[in-house]
């Protein structure tokens, strides 16, 4: 037996069916080729999970849910049928000190039949309220948000209008565009506010390719959690694969953590039943902190109100995850106040399921695009925020845009700029507009500069468009041409807006660029678009070569991060920990390195993980001790704090004793606030509270001290 | 309910449900994605009753639907890179009563390895594992996915290896260890 033999009856038959000669053939050519060996062990792993039976009252579920969805008119059916297009529109925060979970006063535009009544139930909409909660009281209808009363119809809607076909046209993008429902005290709130939502719908209307579903508030569905409380923390689960949540205090200075009245609110059950009212399923208290709210599964939602919720395991934050936060991608935070807004969702379509226009190898365009404008209204004052993010991360932006206290309002000027930065930064350009600005980048005649900003600009269009068209020979051939004649900060902008374009003519240019380019700024980002190259002999020589003989300590750190995996890396931070050839800085420069500092790079900071003990942590604690700098220091147990390791109480106990910087020592409180039901670590901070003669640490101290550990205590933190 | 529509239901849908339910089980992981999935996937069908009935193979056009919308939620899916421990396999809960704890133990770290290196597969792949862990064959595979047969063969392939590489990092990672080329 060959390799293709093998192969073959991996992909068409089954092994049992095999004679026992033809079995023993095969396990004796595994055992000598390790491709094949891993092959048949992963076509061994993948049928031996074990499958459960579809739940008896899952199909009885789906006939009523398939029922009444054939029942409903056509735009909510779309929604509804594409409930990707509905996720941003989850995230509306919700009232404080009221029960709210989405609302709606008026119909669809197109949805005047009664229809209602027979919006669909989910099958997922008939939870059972989670264990610890108690039934709900009923609740009056209207009971809140009845002064936000801005529907698609009101507000110069989809009235009228044909349905959207059943399916989507590839490459078209479509906005669902929905009013929010809050309770909204302000009058005058309520009015700027629908007349923005009617100034956004207008102009979305003028954009040609794309597909406007204005919506009704009760075409989301879905089930949610809202903590009624002064901080308004809201917690809404989308389907399964979509769920957002949203955290939205009303007051920054109002805690957000520990005891809260949860209310699980099943908005589905409500539609089912046709008044519009959110249902409470019940009520109950639980222990929440930030730590608590990155959830994204419903199982955690029921967890965490019932306050039973067991160990989560955090795989880290992924390569999507957005900068700075782990848990980043999970968690939407969105200061709303009190006031009628407007959420716009952007999404592209891919054709649906007939065709999905995504080149082999490729991924599915990615459904980053996102816009929410959310309307705040504080003494007047009207912000948008916009942010968006495309497969390339030159098309990144982001943007707002406000009137200041006293200034007469514009909501049609505000939406024109909203929806000018959507055209600008989001939507796919037009093919003239990508050809003119090739041109630009061509044109030999204009300068260096002018070159540079369009291909700048080219770069954006491209992370905007479906087809994924690669910046093409010509172009890299002719940027690569500017090099020479280009200054150093011009040929670092070279390298960095090339990255990731991977062609081959680009391959030799960063080799060369990475060995004997003087500028050290243009050297690093020809590093980092090498690093992104791929796993080639080439590349990672040239790497190789950069992370031992580089001038710049910068260069050297990333290409030696660059060519490691993860378990080496940590290896390295170690070993330059205990390194005492070395200098302090040079020791402490890998643990302190941070991929995402370099464009292009999203990898998450490593952690020490399972190589920090108790002599780890003695050295760690030893370098911090010598370090002059107070704000390296803070530096440094900020980045340890993120380990959440027990080894290293020791380590902040004697920064907070021992440091005679105020900064450091309450960085120290911070760490420590997580190990506080350790009697040694509430020891030490009660002695530091009461050897602090300034009085604000003390302060400090004794909050945490108040608070407990929060997420800790409840084992519902995220690692 | 329209008659139609359970017309439709019973006899278009309504068998092919415990068959969908496998597929969208292994690809989801869990049981509540899984239903997410199917219902996403039969609203779809609702809207499309005409292009259903035309199918010669009912079973296979619902799960070219849930092909797509597995392949089209994986994007957020990867947003979310929070998991439950009370997520994982319930295959693992079904078993518990035979074992005893270090097999348990043993088989939890297995399952969780399995999860992980599962979820680190491309959709793509997930999708072309569970279809032939299904029982399905190439061709068939290839009517659902719309992948022509060569190209499928090598997915299939390094769909695989990709797997066996996940589950065992040690065997290529150890190697030539680095980030180089990678998404991150």
């Amino acid at each position: 037996m060959n390799c293709q033999e093998l192969q073959r009856i991996l992909d068409e038959r089954e092994l049992a069916e095999l004679s026992v000669a033809d079995q023993r053939e095969l396990k004796r050519h595994a055992s000598a080729c390790a491709d094949c060996e891993a092959a048949l062990a992963a076509h061994d792993a993948v049928r031996a999970v074990a499958v459960p039976p579809m739940p008896a009252a899952f199909e009885q579920r789906l006939r009523r849910l398939v029922a009444a969805q054939v029942a409903v008119a056509p735009a909510s059916r779309r929604a509804f049928g594409r409930p990707w297009l509905v996720v941003g529109l989850l995230g509306f925060g919700v009232a404080a000190a009221t029960v709210v979970g989405l609302q709606f006063s008026g119909n669809a535009g197109n949805d005047a039949s009664g229809a209602d009544a027979a919006r669909p139930a989910s099958i997922a909409g008939e939870v059972d309220a989670p264990a610890g909660f108690r039934p709900a009281e009923p609740r009056e209808n209207g009971a809140a948000g009845a002064g936000a009363a801005i529907t698609a119809a009101d507000a110069g809607g989809n009235a009228g209008e044909p349905a959207p076909t059943a399916d989507p046209v590839p490459g078209r993008f479509t906005v669902a565009v929905s009013p929010l429902r809050q309770q909204a005290t302000d009058p005058e709130a309520i009015r700027l506010s629908e007349v923005v939502y009617a100034a956004l719908l207008d102009e979305l209307r003028r954009i040609p390719n794309l597909e406007l579903i204005a919506l009704d508030a009760a075409d989301v569905v879905d089930t949610s959690v809202t903590i009624q409380s002064p901080a308004a923390v809201s917690f809404e689960g989308g389907p399964a694969s979509q769920r957002v949540f949203s955290i939205s205090p009303n007051g920054a200075a109002e805690p957000i953590a520990g005891e809260r009245t949860l209310v699980l609110v099943d908005s589905r059950a409500a539609l089912a039943g046709g008044n519009g009212e959110p249902v409470v399923v019940g009520t109950g208290t639980a222990p929440v902190s930030l730590e608590t709210i990155p959830t994204a599964l419903s199982s955690r939602i029921e967890s965490i109100t019932s306050g039973t919720a067991g160990a989560v395991a955090y795989t880290g934050g992924g390569p999507l995850a957005a900068d700075g936060d782990p848990a980043a991608g999970v968690v939407n935070v969105v200061l709303l106040n009190n006031v009628a807004g407007i959420r716009v969702d952007l999404s592209q379509t891919d054709g649906g399921f007939d065709s999905v226009p995504v080149a082999a190898g490729q991924e599915p365009m990615p459904y980053d695009f996102r816009l929410d404008v959310a309307s705040a209204h504080a003494a007047r004052t009207w912000s948008f925020s916009v942010s968006g993010r495309a497969r390339s991360p030159a098309a990144r932006f982001s943007f707002s845009a406000g009137a200041s206290p006293g200034e007469p309002v514009e909501p049609l000027e505000l939406a024109q700029q909203v929806i000018a930065q959507l055209q600008e930064n989001l939507l796919p350009p037009d093919d003239s507009v990508v050809a003119g600005i090739e041109l630009e980048v061509l044109d030999t005649t204009r300068s260096t500069e002018d070159r540079l900003a369009a291909l700048s600009r080219l770069r954006r269009v491209e992370g905007r468009k479906d087809d994924e068209r690669p910046i093409g020979s010509d172009i890299v051939a002719a940027v690569l041409a500017l090099v020479p004649g280009a200054s150093p900060e011009q040929r670092a902008s070279i390298w960095r807006l090339l990255r990731d374009t991977n062609d081959p003519l680009l391959l030799p240019a960063l080799g060369n660029a990475v060995r004997y380019e003087t500028s050290d700024a243009a050297r690093l980002e020809a590093a980092v678009s090498l690093s992104r190259f791929g796993d080639e002999p080439s590349v990672r020589a040239a790497l190789e070569l950069a992370a031992r003989t580089d001038a710049a300590a910068n260069i050297r750190q990333f290409a030696s991060w660059a060519t490691r995996d993860e378990a080496g890396w940590r290896e390295h931070i170690v070993a330059s920990l205990f390194n005492s050839s070395q200098s302090d800085a040079e020791r402490l420069a890998p643990l302190l390195f941070e991929p995402r500092n370099y464009e292009g790079i999203q990898a998450a900071p490593a952690s020490l993980g399972p190589a920090l003990d108790s002599s780890v942590a003695g050295e760690l604690a030893a370098l911090i001790a010598r370090q002059p700098d107070e704000a390296v220091r803070v530096q440094l147990l900020v980045r340890l704090a993120r380990e959440d390791h027990p080894a290293l109480t020791p380590l902040f106990l004697e920064r907070l004793n021992a440091d005679d910087s105020d900064r450091v020592r309450l960085t120290a409180v911070t760490a420590l606030r997580r190990w506080i039901d350790e009697p040694a670590v509430r020891y030490g901070l009660e002695r530091a509270a009461a050897d602090d003669v300034s009085g604000r640490l003390r302060t400090v101290v004794e909050t945490v001290l108040a608070n407990g550990s929060g997420s800790a205590a409840a084992g519902t933190e995220i690692r | 309910m329209p008659q139609s529509a359970t017309t439709a239901f019973d006899a278009l849908i309504a068998p092919h449900l415990p068959r969908l339910y496998r597929a969208a089980w292994r690809l989801a992981g869990h049981r509540a994605d899984a239903e997410d999935l199917i219902q996403d996937t039969c609203l779809a069908a609702c809207e499309n009753l005409p292009a259903l009935r035309a199918a010669d193979h009912p079973d296979r056009w619902l799960l070219r639907v849930l092909y797509h919308r597995f392949v089209d939620g994986s994007r957020c899916r990867r947003r979310s890179p929070v998991v439950a421990i009370d997520a994982l396999p319930a295959a693992s809960l079904a078993a518990a009563d035979e074992a005893g704890p270090e097999e348990l133990a043993a088989q939890a770290d297995g399952e969780r390895r399995f999860v992980q290196a599962w979820c680190a597969l491309p959709a793509v792949q997930q999708v072309l594992l569970t279809l032939r862990a299904e029982g399905y064959g190439l061709a068939e595979i290839e009517s659902i996915t719309g992948i022509a047969r060569e190209v499928l063969r090598a997915r299939l392939h390094r769909a695989r290896l990709s797997l066996a590489r996940h589950l065992n990092p040690t065997t290529d990672e150890a190697v030539v260890p680095s980030r180089l080329g990678s998404a991150t």
